[in-house]
């Protein structure tokens, strides 16, 4: 894939990569490390990407796994402790969104992520995270509970 | 608010989107990124290249005192070419006048940069530099932090020096390698000064210029055609072409199959046995597998009379030998014929690294005694890329150099190895093959 191939694909995605790295961090800054980062990865490894329509793919998971790196380590040096699965609600209600959002166990923020943010489907939460999508709903749901979320898929 | 409306909330601080993610943005920082990268690759080359520079200046001051004589009537071009004396072939490029003036001034806060002469050809862009800041003082060092050919909109990569400038109006000289001469070029030089005690960096300020290079000469071009064998590699020299500030020398490798070749050192002498140009043997440019340019300073760009071009020596290594595995159980480097000898010393050590994390390494020694411009490995991640591998430090002792490699999951496959591909040599050898280059 040439220069031109790879920044006109990235300048479609872009603004879905910040979308999706942002709730990890609240930061701008940070978000926009995370996306840096991200197309620096991809495009040192370009030429390994045989089927071009499978980019968009490729770099959200480079970017997730990115972020989920990051933000353990963000994790330890602030230490953010994040929300445990068995907690009960009345424990964290008066957390706000934001912050409960980035502090969900990580199976569940990234469904979150993916879909309100990323804006994709449970299907294709799936194809991106290599899960089965039964299992993406069963995330899905669990996730929405935490955060007091209702919404219908 | 419920919750539905923080939702919204929070997407809402998502629609202004930052303008880093401006998409020239992007793509300025991924490069600036893959230069570091390519930089970071080659930490050993860029050291070795300074001491072998170090060489080459000496050898510079020992044979420049006829060029200094002639040229110190001239005040500008004296002054230049002093600057250049570590190179022949751009000291005398100076002296025959090749430069171009260019005279763009750049006033910022640290003071006003001037690019005022530039010079070049295929293998290099000269700029010569100077900066003033109303009779103040700031001293720092000047860096093309990117170099875009305008014709084609490419930013260009390759390597360079980061001389020192002060505000005192004295010119300085940087010297950037590239591929091929380009005609129309912006450069963006970015000036970082240090603190009061010269330790460290206050503060920094880029200054942008857009330029036409000036003339390109064409180089004056000798068939060789001839083959040579040395150090296990069997060679096949084509046309050697003199450029104003540089020859190239184009080298075939007839035997690329089995052996590759980590390093070719090449000197250039005139018909009265003066040495004029030493061989750079890091710099050559790769062109396929069995092909590559290699180069030495010039200063024969005028010269009428018959040349000699000297083979000084090779480096190689044996293909099969490349792949070498360090097994994190055993701490054993191992490659096809078993236990790599050249390394020893092995140890695991837990050290603090620069993020203040602590970390794993590899920390072993390895005899250097037949190679002077590799680095030691590459590193082959789990996905089979060859990734950012950098050895984190190197100590030249003698010719032992001490190295380590610090451990990333990335790099550690499921037998609890790490997979290498060497790169300094097996063989090396020293030749003295001369090759007689006539008019």
């Amino acid at each position: 894939m040439n220069d031109e191939i790879f920044f006109s694909r990235i300048e479609k995605i872009k603004v879905k990569l910040y979308k999706i790295a942002y709730p990890y961090f609240n930061s701008e800054s940070m978000a926009v490390d995370m996306v840096d980062e991200a197309i620096y990865q991809a495009y040192l490894k370009r030429r390994q990407l045989k089927q071009e329509e499978y980019m968009e793919t490729w770099l959200i998971r480079i970017l997730m796994n990115l972020c989920k790196t990051r933000y353990n380590k963000y994790k330890k040096q602030t230490g953010i402790e994040e929300i445990p699965e068995e907690a009960t609600y009345a424990e964290y209600e008066n957390l706000p969104l934001k912050e409960a959002i980035s502090k969900l166990p990580q199976q569940y923020k990234e469904v979150i992520v993916m879909k309100y943010f990323g804006g994709y489907t449970i299907a294709e939460i799936g194809k991106l995270l290599d899960i089965p999508q039964g299992t993406i709903a069963t995330r899905m749901r669990k996730a929405l509970e935490m955060l007091r979320l209702d919404m219908e898929e | 608010m419920n919750r539905m409306d923080e939702l919204n909330a929070l997407m809402n601080e998502m629609v202004d989107i930052p303008e880093s993610l401006d998409i020239n943005k992007i793509k300025k920082v991924t490069k600036k990124k893959v230069l570091k990268h390519r930089i970071g690759q080659t930490t050993k080359g860029v050291s070795l290249f300074i001491i072998a520079f170090m060489a080459v200046l000496t050898v510079g001051v020992n044979t420049s005192t006829v060029f200094a004589k002639t040229v110190k009537e001239i005040p500008v071009i004296s002054e230049l070419a002093k600057i250049v004396s570590f190179n022949k072939g751009i000291e005398d490029a100076v002296v025959a006048e090749y430069g171009t003036p260019i005279g763009q001034k750049v006033s910022g806060k640290l003071g006003t940069v001037e690019i005022a002469y530039v010079m070049a050809d295929d293998r290099s862009l000269v700029m010569f530099v100077k900066a003033y800041n109303d009779g103040k003082k700031t001293q720092g060092t000047i860096e093309p932090y990117e170099v875009i050919d305008t014709d084609t909109n490419e930013v260009l990569s390759s390597s360079y020096n980061i001389p020192e400038l002060a505000t005192d109006g004295k010119y300085t000289a940087i010297v950037y390698n590239w591929d091929k001469y380009r005609e129309n070029i912006s450069v963006d030089l970015k000036y970082e000064i240090y603190d009061d005690d010269n330790t460290s960096i206050s503060d920094s300020e880029t200054y942008s210029f857009n330029f036409n290079v000036g003339e390109k000469f064409e180089p004056k071009v000798y068939n060789v055609d001839k083959d040579y064998e040395i150090a296990n590699g069997k060679y096949h020299i084509g046309k050697v072409k003199v450029f104003p500030m540089s020859t190239e020398i184009e080298v075939h490798f007839l035997n690329a199959d089995e052996v590759e070749t980590t390093d070719m050192l090449f000197e250039l002498k005139d018909s009265f046995g003066l040495v004029r140009s030493k061989g750079e043997g890091l710099s050559a440019k790769y062109v396929n597998d069995d092909t590559y340019f290699a180069y030495v300073e010039s200063g024969y760009f005028k010269y009428q009379g018959d040349l000699e071009l000297k083979l000084v020596s090779a480096s190689t290594i044996s293909k099969d030998r490349k792949e070498v595995r360090l097994n994190l159980d055993t701490l054993e480097f191992t490659d096809k014929y078993g236990k790599v000898d050249e390394i020893y010393n092995v140890k695991k050590e837990k050290v603090t690294n620069s993020e203040n994390e602590e970390v794993s390494e590899i920390d072993f020694s390895l005899k250097w005694d037949k190679d002077a411009s590799s680095s030691v490995f590459w590193i082959k991640d789990n996905d089979g890329e060859y990734y950012a591998m950098t050895p984190v430090s190197f100590s030249n002792e003698g010719d032992i150099l001490n190295s380590c490699i610090e451990l990333n999951d990335q790099y550690i496959n499921s037998n609890n190895e790490i997979v290498l591909e060497r790169l300094f040599a097996e063989n090396y050898e020293e030749a003295n093959i001369k090759i007689k280059i006539s008019n």
